[in-house]
């Protein structure tokens, strides 16, 4: 026979065994960050359910919503040399963009038959932050998520940091997201996101987030192609006037996961009427 | 006018969390009987909450709370061994102070004596006799009768008996 256990006992035992317990540093953050992590991917899938119901069955899209901003907003990946890039017609994508889809969001028809869906959500304040998130979602990634910091909140584009869209630039069929992070006068400060070991990762340049600049004005410009022979990754840039003569440079990079690695790089020196060649975009679909 | 309702709905799930987080997690804790596990319970019902906040869809959030831990918890119990064999937790390096405070808690012997309580009574006893609800609120909790938590409690009540006497 044992002693019953009185409701007092029990509850001075419950009580004391569990009073030490208290909050872990950092876990409102955590949670909060959480909670923005999944609203986001459910924008995201919800963007994903629009543009495939607009594309009509069996269609698969690339919904892209607006949000954060990227770091890092130096001018461009570094002004390189001249393009002579040919616009060579990929396969054909469907501009789509849901009715309801938030602002600045995109959506694109992805040509290799995946779904999908980005959308950025700004971590903190989304008056002053310079933190963002992005998620993005395809039939073949599944959900993915990756944080990214933007040089500077003076910088981003009004409606903050912008999909520009999809184009498969490293020619692996899996695609990458380019982000508009920065807006100058005539110039925009892109970043790009792809998937590496199945995970969605910014890609860096010397350690470092790489941007690219595109456009420009008759002073400064960039642009860049994708569309290089083993799709390499070719930045160019004009910079400053002397006597009517630019100095330009054309600067190959190769993939290499989650970075570019710099290949070479040419300068030369060209006149007005060539800055045209400097500043654009072949690159899939990808317009500034 | 955004912001601010944004901001609004930050500090009310601000407060929430500052009067209630800690309770709620030594609610988890009696309920699955091990820290890492309760933090994962309240951190999800707080999740939870705050896209209800953000929806303007709960009216009473610690009620939520309470019920969405309760049923998280048993949800943790039914799947923790499916959840163990197939993907067991990583072990740090090293236990830190506060990994060992956690292990010492776990350690207790009421707590070690309630995991071996079968789950329903174990709610039923720590919703009655921790946190001190009336058996009509548990049983709403629950989803069962009055007359089943008086059940519960009053077996769960002789268990614990006999387990804190054979403890050493």
């Amino acid at each position: 026979m044992t002693a019953p256990l009185s409701p007092e006992r029990l509850a001075r035992l419950l009580d004391d065994a569990v009073r030490p317990v208290t909050a872990r540093p950092g876990t409102l953050d955590r949670i909060r960050l959480a909670a923005r992590r999944r609203r986001a991917a459910r924008r995201a899938r919800a963007l994903l359910l629009a543009a495939a119901v607009i594309a009509g069955g069996g269609a698969t899209a690339l919904a892209l919503a607006p949000g954060g901003t990227p770091a890092v907003v130096s001018y461009g990946l570094e002004k390189t040399g001249p393009p002579s890039y040919v616009g060579a017609a990929r396969a054909p994508a469907v501009s789509l963009r849901p009715a309801h889809a938030p602002v600045g969001a995109a959506a694109l028809m992805l040509p290799a038959g995946q779904a999908a869906t980005a959308a950025i959500e700004p971590i903190g304040d989304a008056a002053t932050t310079t933190s963002f998130l992005l998620v993005a979602y395809t039939a073949g990634w599944g959900a993915q998520t990756v944080a990214f910091t933007a040089p500077s909140a003076a910088a981003l584009p009004p409606s903050g940091p912008t999909v520009i869209g999809w184009a498969d630039a490293a020619g692996d069929g899996q695609g990458e997201i380019f982000v508009q992070v920065g807006r100058g006068c005539c110039a925009q400060f892109w970043i790009i996101f792809r998937l590496v070991d199945g995970h969605l990762r910014q890609v860096s340049l010397y350690g470092r987030p790489a941007e690219l600049a595109v456009g420009g004005n008759v002073v400064t410009g960039g642009g860049f192609s994708c569309e290089g022979p083993g799709h390499d990754l070719v930045a160019y840039g004009y910079t400053g006037e002397n006597g009517g003569l630019f100095l330009a440079t054309r600067t190959t990079y190769r993939w290499a996961g989650a970075a570019l690695v710099l290949v070479s790089r040419q300068q030369t020196s060209i006149r007005a009427p060539e800055l045209a060649r400097y500043r654009g975009v072949s690159c899939g679909d990808l317009s500034p | 006018m955004m912001i601010a309702s944004q901001s609004q709905e930050l500090d009310d799930f601000t407060a929430l969390y500052v009067a209630h987080y800690e309770q709620l997690l030594r609610l988890a804790l009696l309920l699955v009987g091990d820290l890492a596990a309760a933090e994962d319970v309240v951190q999800e019902a707080f999740i939870r909450v705050h896209r209800r906040l953000d929806a303007h869809a709960v009216n009473m959030p610690l009620a939520y709370l309470r019920q969405t831990v309760v049923n998280l918890a048993r949800s943790e119990l039914r799947t923790r061994l499916v959840r163990l064999r197939n993907a067991p937790r990583p072990m740090p390096d090293a236990a830190s102070a506060e990994e060992g405070a956690c292990a010492a808690i776990s350690r207790q012997e009421v707590i070690r004596a309630l995991r071996r309580v079968p789950a329903r009574q174990r709610q039923a006893v720590v919703l009655r006799y921790w946190a001190d609800l009336p058996e009509a609120e548990i049983a709403e909790l629950m989803g069962v009768s009055v007359g089943a938590v008086k059940g519960y409690i009053s077996r769960a009540m002789s268990k614990l008996g006999l387990l804190l006497e054979e403890a050493p």
